[in-house]
């Protein structure tokens, strides 16, 4: 590519009208300046982005050629208390690769802090000796500094240059951080060679484009056009995180882009990843991807072999694959490519979950099982792009087959989870199948529903004395999960600890715990316990819900900005039946209740009778869907609020006088 | 068959010395998560200037709580370098499954978070497997460039883990002499040859301890060896560690001719303090200006990790680290002809033993400033903006420390702090309606140790912050903080007076025509000490403290009470509690006192305990019913 470049390259700078002017100059700090005032400053502001600019633009590097970008950044911030001095510290990140194949570099990092005195404007430079930079990790490196002689009502004002060999690590904007931004501002000025598309979310951006008098020039024959885009937002208030938020990443208002060709004159077009299909079949033949799997591996097959026994049907084929591979496997991290071969997967019995995913895919093939690897961005990576497939978005690879006409989700690093069964976290909505035809699948978590049924049945015992009873629950699958795990770790009297000291409290003893389906992981778990008591006093308050009952609104806040998001549906039954205890007559029942949440599919019930001397109740929660508007907040804090209420009602024994 | 024969005969021989777990006895492996299987670290002192450890450890880890064993994790840096690291897993039958590659190694910065830049770096891996058990093996070489600490060697680094095998040895030259102090471990095993002297420790099936709520501090109970330098060069200074005198003597040394200050800066630290009549008023008026004209910003590089930053650095820059903090502030007193000594100490709440008065050594992690006055002594933290002239609190109050003097350094005692010095005393007075919802003011004043979570709350968290934060962790249902007040009165005793709205929906539970009242509304014993074992080891209570409380609450009229809760009082060695409960007219009054004190008491008293903290539990939620007139 380097002997095709030469260095002609020009640039007419475009005006623009359609955005607002930055209201101040760089560099240059007035008096004036210190006077910041917008609606969005309050008490609660620790300090105030007056000002963030960004510009990236395609160069050709003087020293060989090649074209890179560089990424210019202008900050100016303003220190409103001291809990802001935290903003004093900054630190720019790069790239670096390890194999030489290209890198990044910040240049003419200049920071000073202004501060008035006596009237006038005092400037302190941040010299080079306290510019640091420290390699975080193989691949990134941090400048960091901090600015001096700060104090309360200072104004910060950096800037820097990044230089990248990276034409796919195109820098995205964020419009909006920890603290409120007042001019915010991203212009991105792009040859026509390269094909970039760019993908925005959050607050309605001002938008200007234009196609332009500035030239780009690849080689000294081809001049090409350049077009300028530019982002603007103004005032633009902190971001805040909240309870049941997935990630607040999907809330921030941004530009992001992704290179989706490269066209130059006199050179064959490179097309990056532009397409699910083409994605697709590079994956299917990526070494670290489509390659560990192709093939049927024979030292596999007699590996399996050994448990596949005299299975012949598919389904307890793939089971037993399965098996064989989530338990004796351990995923050191996540991952979308493998991280090594099969073989060595095998034999070290660890990798990240994409090795060991592909290793029951080869598994499978072996047996003639339809299997292929699906990517998927896990919920903390923000929400994926039905559209594009933004690689840097997906961390997760799993399996599906396709067995007598049903498609099944496997994920066999995931410790004790079923055949076909995946974790919350995977459902992050838009995934792929990368096969030869690839297919967009969705796992919502509306789709997921955690259900959970619980039965307590207590009588008096023989003598009359005391009552006794029985204590059931079949818990859902997620939590059967973490049941299993934290079996692991410790024992069931240590798991059931905190259960027995609950019952205590409410004056019952536990005994004879047990957990039954331990090791069936395709049954949920049952906790099992039996109850003892002893009524003596002449007016007994009880609450039928026993430890049961939902104690706490889990939304404490009056106001949302964000919508609320479960990682899953849920349907909670609780079944109470008690026979009166012996002496005692019901002097006063709860009322029985019922709230619906039709929008939702959601609803609460607590139904609760006397027939003779047997009380049931039967209270059902049920939440039907896993998002909820922002604009339905509130009848969700008050549909729980409501529970909350009834949960605490108290069933009134008085013991009859001889 | 005659394979198999030898399939059968070979590991006999072979598997004698490796990680089986056949070889592990019954007794250790009783509340045992993993099993130290061997553990030896050989300390080599070259010379003053260097010397090097080679460690090797193996532990067998039989549960996922133990997981974090399979995990290693190393630091080096200018003066520590580290090398020639090993790692292999083992299945439970003592078979290799696999060794650790140099592209396995991950090479990563100590970035804390806040320090702006360390030279410490990390090399870390990790080995965990699938099926338990499992044996990992290490290796590693550090290399001590300076003498200047050592590691202490426990003979057990955690709880819920025996030891099966383990050894502590110290070889240095004849004419080099090493300094040593053993608890719950006798005499070394002393070898020479022509040149060196080698003292070793060893230790043998040590069964596991377990997890006691109120243990006695770890290093009580397990066999430790702590080594010390006599001559060392560090960072190009030479010193002896020989006394507190001497190893004072070095760190004054270290920080000599740091403490001169721009003209202008000592100008106005005179100007500052020139009407002021007593010392007292002056050391408060620059600690002051100290808070006001500085911010903590930590740098460790090299020496840097002990030797302050020039005063010049922080009047200019008007930032530092503790020591240069310390320092900046030593010569501002300077400047007015206040005396005044850095103080080296160990803070954070677990270290208030940490240092051992009888065997000098580096203990600290954390630089205060001291100045001794006619009558009493003023104790600075001058990492902080906002705490109170005088007081240490928990992270550095209560404790021994080293203080340094142009004559060498001195064991000093930083402030500790008495019942009444760590107050909690709260008024509320309250409504309940009909529905049951709780209208209450709640006023407490909190004094030293007991205000820091209020002096965090009231100078580090912006309204909103404070507002989500009370809205999140008083224990009351669907209730909300509508206003928030806290006034703050500094002084070598703090305290900070704060003022709560609050109003609770639900809070008395309305049943048809009863309601159900806790009126111990939040000052609850929140602990059930477990029953299920025997107790192993002495109790130790930590903090002195007492909370106050009262409490009146109005209920609405027409309401007859069916159930009344009852008084306690008990007095004993854990504390003194009582409550007290009246009903007249429609209100409810509530009086409540807890005391408890820094004290130890053996574990035969542990039954006795469980019943006081069981009774209080009790005690503190009581309820009163009462019924609403037909």
């Amino acid at each position: 590519m380097r002997n095709l470049l030469t260095l002609v390259l020009l640039f007419i700078n475009v005006q623009l009208f359609a955005q607002e002017k930055l209201p101040f100059k760089w560099g240059k700090v007035t008096v004036e300046d210190f006077n910041i005032s917008s609606p969005l400053i309050d008490s609660n502001t620790n300090a105030v982005i007056i000002a963030d600019v960004g510009e990236s633009n395609f160069i050709l590097k003087p020293t060989d050629g090649s074209l890179a970008f560089t990424f210019e950044r202008k900050v100016r911030i303003k220190i409103l208390n001291k809990n802001g001095y935290n903003i004093a510290t900054r630190s720019i990140g790069v790239y670096n690769t390890t194999n030489g194949n290209g890198e990044e570099k910040v240049t003419d990092l200049k920071a000073q802090t202004y501060n008035l005195e006596n009237g006038k404007v005092v400037a302190t430079k941040v010299d080079g000796s306290q510019q640091l930079t420290e390699r975080m990790t193989k691949n990134w490196t941090e400048k960091k500094f901090t600015f001096p002689n700060i104090s309360v009502g200072s104004i910060l004002e950096y800037s820097y240059t990044i230089v990248s060999d990276f034409l796919t690590h195109l820098r995205e904007w964020k419009f909006q951080s920890n603290y409120p931004t007042l001019y915010s501002n991203y212009s991105v000025t792009i040859p026509e060679y390269l094909n970039y598309i760019n993908i925005n979310q959050g607050l309605n951006l001002k938008y200007t484009k234009e196609s332009t008098t500035s030239r780009f020039s690849l080689t000294q024959e081809a001049f090409a056009s350049a077009t300028y885009h530019n982002w603007q937002l103004l005032n633009v208030p902190a971001l805040l995180n909240e309870p049941f938020i997935t990630t607040i990443e999907n809330y921030v208002t941004k530009v992001e882009f992704q290179l989706q060709s490269f066209n130059a004159p006199n050179r064959p077009i490179s097309y990056y990843t532009n397409s699910w299909e083409k994605l697709s079949k590079e994956l299917l033949e990526h070494e670290n991807f489509g390659l560990r799997y192709k093939g049927s591996p024979n030292w596999l097959k007699e590996e399996t072999d050994k448990i596949i026994g005299t299975a012949t049907n598919k389904i307890d084929i793939a089971k037993k694959c399965y098996y064989f591979i989530n338990k004796n496997f351990n995923a050191k991290s996540r991952g979308m490519y493998s991280t090594k071969s099969l073989k060595d997967v095998f034999k070290e019995k660890n990798g990240n979950v994409a090795d060991i995913n592909f290793l029951l895919i080869a598994a499978l093939h072996n047996y003639g099982i339809k299997a292929e690897a699906v990517v998927l961005g896990t919920i903390e990576m923000g929400f994926t792009n039905a559209l594009y497939p933004m690689t840097d978005r997906f961390n997760y690879t799993i399996c599906a087959a396709l067995i007598d006409s049903s498609v099944y989700f496997l994920d066999a690093a995931v410790p004790e989870i079923a055949f076909g069964q995946v974790l919350p976290n995977c459902y992050n909505g838009y995934c792929r199948i990368i096969s030869e035809n690839p297919a967009g699948i969705e796992l919502s978590p509306d789709n997921l529903s955690e259900e959970k049924i619980t039965s307590v049945f207590i009588d008096n015992n023989e003598k009359g004395d005391s009552i006794v009873g029985s204590y059931s629950s079949t818990l859902g699958l997620f939590e059967s999960q973490s049941v299993r795990l934290n079996l692991k770790k410790t024992n069931e009297a240590e798991t059931f600890k905190q259960k027995i000291k609950a019952f205590q409290d409410i004056n019952f003893k536990a005994y004879n715990c047990t957990y039954e389906n331990k090791e069936n992981v395709e049954e949920p778990i049952i906790k099992k316990l039996e109850l003892a008591s002893k009524f003596e006093e002449d007016v007994i308050y009880f609450n039928p819900m026993l430890d049961e009952g939902e104690s706490k609104n889990p939304f404490k806040s009056a106001t949302r900005n964000f919508p609320v998001e479960f990682p899953y549906a849920t349907n909670e039954t609780y079944i109470f039946n008690m026979e009166v205890p012996k002496g005692y007559v019901v002097d006063e029942l709860p009322k029985s209740m019922r709230f619906k949440f039709d929008e939702y599919n959601s609803m609460f019930e607590y139904i609760i009778s006397l027939k003779e001397t047997t009380i049931q109740l039967r209270s059902k929660i049920k939440i039907g869907a896993a998002t909820f508007k922002k604009e339905d907040y509130e009848n969700l804090r008050n549909f729980y609020a409501a529970i909350v209420k009834k949960h605490a009602e108290q069933i009134v024994f008085k013991k009859i006088k001889n | 068959m005659l394979k198999r024969f030898l399939v059968l005969l070979f590991p006999i021989t072979a598997f004698t010395q490796n990680y089986s777990i056949l070889f592990i006895p019954d007794s250790l492996q009783k509340n045992a998560n993993s099993v130290v299987r061997i553990n030896e670290r050989k300390l080599q002192i070259k010379n003053p200037g260097k010397a090097t450890i080679k460690h090797k450890w193996a532990i067998t880890i039989f549960n996922e709580a133990a997981k974090d064993n399979a995990q290693y994790s190393n630091y080096y840096d200018k003066l520590h370098d580290l090398s020639d690291i090993k790692g292999t897993l083992y299945d439970a039958m003592g078979k290799e499954i696999r060794s650790i590659r140099k592209r396995d190694i991950q090479d990563q910065s100590n970035d804390d978070g806040f320090s702006l830049l360390t030279d410490a770096r990390f090399k870390a891996f990790t080995l965990s497997y699938q099926t338990y058990p499992y044996t990992v093996e290490f290796e590693d070489e550090e290399e001590y460039i300076g003498l200047y600490s050592f590691p202490k060697w426990y003979a057990i680094d955690e709880s819920f883990q025996s030891v099966q095998k383990a050894s502590y040895s110290v070889q240095a030259p004849k004419d080099y002499m090493v300094r040593f102090k053993h608890v719950n471990i006798g005499n070394p095993e002393i070898s020479e040859d022509n040149n060196t002297k080698t003292y070793t420790w060893a230790v043998n099936n040590l069964k596991a301890i377990e997890y006691e709520i109120f243990q006695p501090n770890f290093h009580e109970l397990v066999p430790v060896v702590f080594t010390g330098a006599t001559e060392f060069e560090y960072g190009g200074y030479k010193g002896n560690m020989k006394s507190w005198k001497d190893y004072g003597l070095f760190l004054h040394e270290i920080a000599k001719g740091k403490d001169e200050l721009p003209e202008n800066i000592k100008q106005e630290a005179i100007r500052l303090t020139e009407s002021l009549s007593s010392k007292k008023e002056k050391v408060k008026a620059i600690y002051n200006f100290l808070q006001q004209n500085t911010r903590y910003i930590s740098v460790q590089l090299g020496i840097g990790g002990l030797q302050p930053f020039d005063a010049k650095y922080v009047a200019q820059k008007k930032y530092g680290d503790c020591k240069a903090l310390s320092n900046y502030m030593q010569a501002l007193l300077k400047a007015i002809d206040i005396k005044s000594h850095l103080v080296s100490v160990a803070a954070g709440k677990e270290y208030t033993n940490a240092l051992v008065e009888d065997f000098p050594n580096h203990y600290s992690n954390h630089k205060i400033c001291c100045v001794p006055l006619d009558k009493d002594t003023i104790w600075l933290e001058c990492t902080s903006q906002t705490e109170s002239a005088g007081f240490m609190g928990s992270f550095t109050g209560d404790r021994k420390a080293l203080l340094i003097a142009e004559d060498g350094g001195y064991i000093v005692s930083t402030p500790r702090y008495s019942p009444m010095d760590n107050k909690q005393q709260r008024k509320i007075i309250a409504t309940i309606n009909e529905e049951g919802t709780l209208t209450a003011n709640f006023k407490t004043l909190f004094s030293g140790i007991q205000q820091e979570t209020a002096h965090n709350i009231l100078h580090n968290y912006s309204q909103k912050q404070r507002t989500d934060y009370l809205n999140s962790y008083i224990n009351l249902p669907n209730y909300v903080v509508e206003k928030n007040d806290y006034k703050e009165t500094k002084g070598s005793i703090p305290t900070i007076e704060e003022t709560l709205n609050i109003t609770s929906q639900n809070y008395a539970t309305v049943s048809g025509k009863r309601m159900f009242i806790t009126p111990n509304i939040i000052e609850k014993q929140s602990l059930k000490l477990p029953t299920e074992k025997p107790r192993m080891y002495d109790i130790q209570y930590n903090h002195n403290f007492v909370d106050i409380d009262s409490i009146e609450i109005t209920i609405p009229k027409g309401y007859t009470l069916e159930a009344m809760a009852k008084d306690v009082t008990i007095n004993n060695k854990f504390g003194e509690y009582s409550i007290k409960f009246s009903f007249e007219g429609n209100a409810i009054k509530v009086t409540r006192m807890y005391k408890r004190l820094a004290e130890r008491f053996p574990k035969t008293d542990y039954q006795e305990m469980v019943k006081f903290y069981d009774d209080t539990f009790k005690a503190d939620r009581s309820r009163m019913v009462f019924v609403k007139n037909e």
